[in-house]
């Protein structure tokens, strides 16, 4: 690091502080406004405003992000950027929030964020158009590369009925803190890509997790890469021919958007958004069969924002 | 080096080569698009495949003809034209330095040249005193290099490159260097097998004759030897000459005739290697004369010749217009009316294979490309690969020339690369648009083999991929949703087929199509089934 680079993050991390608590204020206000007990709530769910003010108003509820990220950790961000296609098309999460995370784990402290995703066209390009690549740099963390074999390493887990073994992102398994940061959408595979579904991004070979019973690995996955938070990004979805998407005629402005530590519930969460029933998205009741969270989001505490 | 010229020479000709090689290797428009284009057959193709949009009749549809006549006039052949122009107009005025400072494949012969005659020496020196050195007059082949260059032109005419693809020095060097150059990629793209054959006949020439495949066999080489034949700047010898015979020995091009003490400026190729190595030999005034007059021989057209020309020509438009696989294709299409054909002739089998987004039809590419590989060494989706590389499907013909496979990669959606380092007008430049609709493939699905089918278990790897929204997951047989595919709106872009995890034999195959068309503008296609946008965050309550 030069002293240039010192000073921006310095000067990065002495605003992100600033903002943060002064949010931290704003957000125990509303809270309190909401008639919500001062409890931490289990998922937090903001909408009506830009990505950006969602998740500065969402992840205040949850505490901030130095509950999840301490000093000094290693931090690594999986935003879904699958696509070499641009933010209005809503195929990958929203680039300006995945910038925002990154400062924030930063200003928490953070030792270092990557930001990865094994992308499925070309990775150069679509870390490019996505904008991500941009964000991420101008935040101060760094997008590294998942486009090769020997970046990824065997794991093995007996409690998994199908998915027994699988090759997974090394830098993922050495990170302190997982932030999984997905964006909601339509799949037509698997109905809908979201949470849990984002976490196919981890591994090496999709292929045969497709072949093998597509829904039952994808709830799998949690067995390999446990997420310490989820951000869904709701702003923008994509309703039909997902994940890819052909146009923005695809796409509708929500404005929403959930995050919670609990991957199952933040997924049921999605699909009321997006509008499907909860077992047309099966993968979701298989994870909570696993013991990954609770799909009754009704006995949750659910905190509701107005960005 | 005693000799300045030709350090000089030395110099700018391993600038030159790097340059080249690096087009190959680095991703820069300034070198693929430009540096490049200096290649004289490139231009010279390009402009001959430009000929072809006035024979419309060779499209099955009047849209793909339309298509084609406003690719083509798009292409940049005014620029190919006058860098042809000026590269020749050079020739004239100073001889063929183009062959030691600008061809790649020149000045690799002057590579192997120059260890061989290393090895050369040593063995001089073992047998010095032997015997003493007598010089013949050098082999001149003039007919062959003339025959070659006439069958070459003529073919082309007919719309075949074939005798340049075989022997132009560009992309023969081209696909030396993707073996070469690119050890990183040679898994992704596979071995240039020609270009290894290649390259052995070469060293093999080197060895035993220097340059001979630039005096008596590359047809560009010809081209620019008739320009400098009676050029401006000529090479002479004085008559002060004593025959020792030091400048004969050093010359590659074997054009110095001692015993009529003249220098053939057809063949020179500008070496300079003999330069300063005597006061007698050296560059005369413009337009002067040789001392030795003899050696301007005309060429005479004697009975002989004219049987000699009319057969090559004869020879040249029956190779040219008969086995040219484009017309015969045409001529297939025509008899069948549909395409293609049922019953697959010889050519059309050869011709079953995806060629790149731009290139017309397999037929046309066969017909068109010279296969110097600058296209596979760039492919984005690393999906080009050489002849006969790749794997080969149900559907695969012989893969006879560049083509797609998408075993490991696809097509990339926002990609036009290869229609743009493309210098030979085999692949046309198609605008990110029309490349994102333009039809190269159609995807077929075995559901025999159908995860959703054999295993009723959810997949759609392939509608996931899908960029153009051909492939949806409708309500399935056996429990699963099933892909579908809508044929109008797929380009064959392989996107599919490479994520289909069924294996070995994929369950969705990109299958060649005989012509490329534009397929339907997806978005157009979706706005009209779909009515009636809801706004999903409308309503005040919350969703949740
Ligand atoms: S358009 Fe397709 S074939 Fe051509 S370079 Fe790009 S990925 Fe390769
Ligand atoms: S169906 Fe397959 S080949 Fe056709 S456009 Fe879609 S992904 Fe490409
Ligand atoms: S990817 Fe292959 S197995 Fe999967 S749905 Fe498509 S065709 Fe069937």
């Amino acid at each position: 690091m030069n002293r240039r680079q010192f000073l921006k993050s310095m000067a990065v991390a002495v605003a992100g502080t600033a903002i943060t608590s002064k949010l931290k204020v704003t957000a125990a206000e509303s809270l309190v406004q909401d008639g919500i007990s001062a409890e931490l709530p289990d998922l937090v769910a903001v909408r009506n405003g830009e990505p950006i003010a969602m998740f500065r108003k969402g992840i205040e509820a949850l505490g901030g992000m130095q509950s999840f990220v301490k000093p000094e950790q290693k931090v690594i961000i999986k935003p879904n950027i699958s696509f070499d296609s641009a933010p209005e098309r809503a195929a990958n999460t929203n680039p300006e929030l995945v910038g925002e995370v990154v400062r924030q784990a930063l200003a928490a402290g953070a030792k270092e964020v990557l930001v990865f995703d094994h992308t499925l066209s070309d990775w150069k390009t679509t870390y490019k158009v996505s904008g991500t690549q941009e964000a991420v740099e101008q935040a101060g963390g760094k997008m590294i590369l998942a486009d090769e074999k020997k970046f990824y390493i065997n794991q093995k887990n007996v409690k998994a009925l199908k998915l027994q073994e699988t090759d997974v992102f090394k830098p993922l398994l050495e990170a302190d803190v997982f932030i999984n940061l997905p964006i909601l959408k339509h799949h037509g595979g698997a109905k809908m890509s979201c949470a849990i579904k984002n976490l196919m991004g981890n591994v090496w070979d999709r292929r045969i997790m497709h072949r093998s019973d597509l829904n039952q690995c994808i709830a799998e996955m949690l067995f390999y890469t446990k997420p310490t938070l989820n951000i869904i990004d709701a702003y923008r979805i994509m309703i039909a021919n997902g994940p890819r998407g052909v146009s923005t005629d695809d796409v509708r402005l929500t404005k929403y958007m959930i995050i919670s530590t609990d991957i199952v519930a933040a997924d049921v969460a999605a699909t009321k958004i997006i509008g499907y029933e909860l077992d047309e998205v099966p993968y979701i009741k298989i994870a909570e069969n696993l013991g990954f969270g609770k799909s009754d989001i009704t006995k949750l505490n659910i905190a509701r924002l107005e960005a | 080096m005693k000799n300045k010229y030709r350090l000089i020479i030395v110099a700018a000709a391993t600038i030159s080569f790097l340059l080249s090689v690096s087009a190959f290797v680095f991703d820069q428009s300034w070198l693929t698009k430009g540096w490049l284009k200096l290649q004289i057959v490139p231009n010279l193709t390009k402009i001959f495949a430009s000929f072809e949009s006035l024979s419309i009749a060779s499209f099955s549809t009047l849209e793909a003809a339309v298509n084609n006549l406003t690719l083509i006039l798009a292409q940049d052949v005014g620029v190919a034209v006058n860098i042809l122009l000026v590269m020749l107009l050079l020739a004239f005025c100073c001889g063929r330095f183009y062959c030691s400072v600008l061809c790649p494949l020149g000045i690799l012969q002057d590579i192997i040249d120059f260890f061989s005659s290393h090895i050369r020496a040593k063995e001089n020196r073992q047998a010095r005193g032997s015997s003493k050195v007598v010089f013949k007059t050098p082999l001149n082949l003039k007919k062959t290099r003339y025959c070659i260059l006439a069958v070459a032109f003529i073919t082309l005419l007919g719309g075949w490159v074939v005798v340049w693809k075989a022997l132009d020095p560009y992309s023969n060097f081209g696909k030396i260097v993707l073996n070469g150059a690119n050890w990183a990629r040679l898994l992704d793209t596979g071995i240039s097998w020609t270009g290894l054959f290649f390259l052995l006949a070469l060293i093999v020439l080197v060895v035993w004759k220097r340059r001979i495949f630039c005096t008596a066999i590359c047809p560009a080489g010809t081209l620019l030897g008739l320009c400098s034949k009676n050029g401006m700047l000529k090479l002479g010898i004085s008559e002060k000459c004593s025959a020792c015979g030091r400048c004969a020995k050093v010359c590659p091009a074997k054009c110095i005739n001692l015993s009529s003490k003249a220098i053939d400026n057809e063949r020179c190729l500008r070496c300079l290697k003999c330069l300063g190595m005597c006061p007698n030999l050296k560059f005369l005034g413009i337009f002067k004369k040789q001392f030795n007059p003899k050696i301007e021989a005309r060429f005479i057209a004697s009975r002989r010749s004219f049987i000699w020309g009319g057969m090559l020509t004869l020879t040249g438009i029956v190779l040219g217009r008969l086995f040219n696989p484009e017309k015969q294709m045409q001529a297939c299409y025509k008899a069948a009316k549909s395409v293609p054909c049922l019953t697959p002739t010889k050519i059309e089998k050869a011709a079953y294979f995806i060629a790149p987004p731009g290139a017309g039809s397999p037929e046309r590419f066969l017909a068109k490309c010279t296969a110097c590989q600058l296209c596979v060494a760039h492919c984005v989706g690393q999906v080009l690969k050489p002849a006969g590389c790749g794997t080969k499907n149900k559907f695969s013909g012989d893969n006879s020339s560049i083509h797609l496979d998408f075993k490991n990669g696809h097509c990339n959606y926002n990609c036009n690369r290869c229609g743009a380092v493309c210098s030979t007008g085999a692949i046309r430049q198609l605008d990110l648009a029309q490349k994102k609709r333009w039809r190269i493939g159609m995807a077929n699905i075995t559901y025999d083999l159908c995860v959703t089918i054999t295993d009723g278990t959810e997949c759609g790897a392939c509608a996931e991929q899908c960029p153009t929204g051909a492939l949806q997951m409708i309500a399935g047989t056996n429990g699963a949703r099933m892909p579908q595919l809508n044929a109008e709106l797929c380009i064959g872009c392989g996107s599919c087929e490479e994520a289909c995890p069924v294996l070995p034999e994929r369950a969705i195959i990109v299958k060649p199509i005989s012509i490329q068309v534009l397929a339907d503008d997806p978005q157009e296609f979706f706005k009209k089934q779909r009515s009636g946008s809801e706004e999903r965050n409308k309503s005040k309550e919350w969703l949740l």
